[in-house]
């Protein structure tokens, strides 16, 4: 009985260190993994910030914004082909006032070329003087992009326009599909990019109301927002519960403005690892069960035995004559006292 | 305990290589441009450099070719999204220039990390 009080001892302490190991390895793993899609993720957007910049400083790109004149314009466009080539991307400049003079899909039926996007805040940004970024759904083709914009001056450091690369991301999400549950989500929560394409554009949490109404009125994410895929905002280390499991949280933000790579792993290992110790726990106690009922059944046998030679012993020591006992080869295996 | 520089402009990504690095048991510093990483590389004197090449003020080929100036051993490593003339030049003229080795972004950080532990070896 101590021994079994033992074995459950030590059982409950084994299968808690196996689900901590669990947990560490999980851990260990999930960070691992959301720090190496968060370099990918975040040095394929600054690819795309670099390649601006550079085009931003291009000798071709500010004289078509200062003469507006045909031949400008042709040099700016020739450009942006090569930009555009470079980085499978449409870039295209816009003058002070948001208007898009020259664009790599001038040719294509939507063309920016006469659109003003001076109410996109990468327009904004960039019209100030600093480099701007943005997530965003196309507002022309619908389809989810990265623009990257970069002021371009003109000798004396003035503002003349704004030139933007957009960079459809939709490849990114290739790399999301290996894990269940990976995101990429803004400041607010909404799931931009998915491994479960179903949940892109949806918000991560409920959203306040007036987040969501400033929200659909930027058309950042098109004009409504779907409903919420788990009931609070996550936080890194966190578990939580989806679609009937569990899931560990990683979430690492990849951007000064807030967005972030979420990574839920599934925390399966921990019940597994501590039912390893359970049934581990259970099958010594029952192999300890086992041999102490051979050792008892063994002990009773030989008493029993024991009993039943001592009370034939008894009895014929009781009896009034000597009485023995000879074998088949004639050897005495008997004699009593009065024998 | 081998001791690693990284000169990258944007905070973020300093950040997560370190924490990368780090993980894996190395001494990281981080500098946000090149002036800092001179200054760090003069006084910490690191085993390895990992510098982005389009940097604001001094630009990456440039501290390629002063560190390389400073220690002819030392282990480069240049890393770019593009370059003026095109994505590919930079990192060409980073490796003519005396890098180790060059990455084009995005980085996939397993072929980093190789390229590191190849480095420290040598």
């Amino acid at each position: 009985m101590i021994l079994l009080l033992i074995v459950a001892v030590a059982g409950w302490f084994a299968t808690d260190y196996l689900g901590n190991k669990a947990r560490q390895e999980i851990i260990g793993e999930s960070r691992t993994s959301v720090l190496t899609l968060s370099i990918y993720v975040s040095t394929t957007l600054n690819r795309i910030e670099d390649a601006v910049k550079s085009l931003a400083g291009s000798p071709w790109i500010a004289p078509a914004l200062l003469s507006n004149g045909e031949r400008d314009i042709e040099h700016a466009n020739s450009v942006l082909d090569r930009y555009s080539s470079a980085f499978a991307s449409i870039t295209y400049l816009m003058d002070a006032d948001g208007m898009t003079v020259a664009s790599s899909n001038r040719r294509d039926p939507d063309s920016f070329v006469g659109k003003s996007y001076s109410f996109r805040p990468y327009f904004q940004e960039a019209a100030k003087g600093q480099p701007g970024r943005y997530f965003a759904l196309g507002i022309t083709s619908g389809k989810r992009g990265f623009y990257a914009s970069y002021p371009v001056q003109n000798h004396l450091g003035k503002v003349i326009g704004v030139v933007t690369i957009k960079k459809d991301i939709d490849e990114i999400e290739t790399f999301f599909s290996k894990y269940p549950f990976c995101f990429l989500i803004s400041p607010d929560g909404i799931i931009f990019l998915s491994s479960t394409p179903a949940m892109a554009t949806k918000s991560l949490w409920p959203l306040d109301k007036s987040v969501r109404e400033t929200l659909i009125a930027s058309r950042q994410f098109g004009n409504q927002l779907s409903e919420a895929v788990i009931k609070n905002e996550i936080a890194d280390g966190a578990e939580v519960a989806l679609e009937e499991r569990d899931y560990f949280i990683s979430r690492e933000v990849i951007d000064s403005d807030g967005w972030s790579i979420v990574l839920l792993t599934p925390t399966d290992r921990i019940s597994l690892y501590r039912l390893i110790g359970i049934l581990a726990t259970i099958s010594v106690g029952f192999l300890i069960m086992v041999f102490s009922g051979i050792i008892y059944a063994a002990d009773r046998s030989r008493e029993v035995i024991r009993q039943s030679e001592e009370s034939k012993r008894l009895l014929l020591q009781a009896a009034g004559d000597g009485i023995f006992g000879v074998d088949t080869m004639g050897q005495i295996t008997l004699l009593t006292q009065k024998s | 305990m081998t001791q690693i520089l990284i000169i990258d402009d944007e905070p973020v990504i300093g950040s997560m290589l370190k924490k990368v690095f780090e993980r894996e048991g190395y001494n990281v510093i981080v500098a946000s441009n090149g002036e800092e990483g001179m200054k760090l590389y003069k006084e910490k004197q690191p085993d390895i450099v990992i510098t982005d090449l389009i940097l604001p003020g001094k630009e990456g080929i440039q501290i390629i070719m002063e560190l390389r100036k400073e220690d002819p051993n030392l282990p480069i490593i240049g890393m770019s999204g593009g370059g003026y003339i095109d994505p590919d030049s930079y990192l060409h003229l980073a490796k003519s220039l005396g890098a180790n080795a060059v990455f084009a972004k995005p980085i996939k950080i397993e072929e980093l990390l190789n390229i590191v532990k190849t480095l420290k070896l040598e």
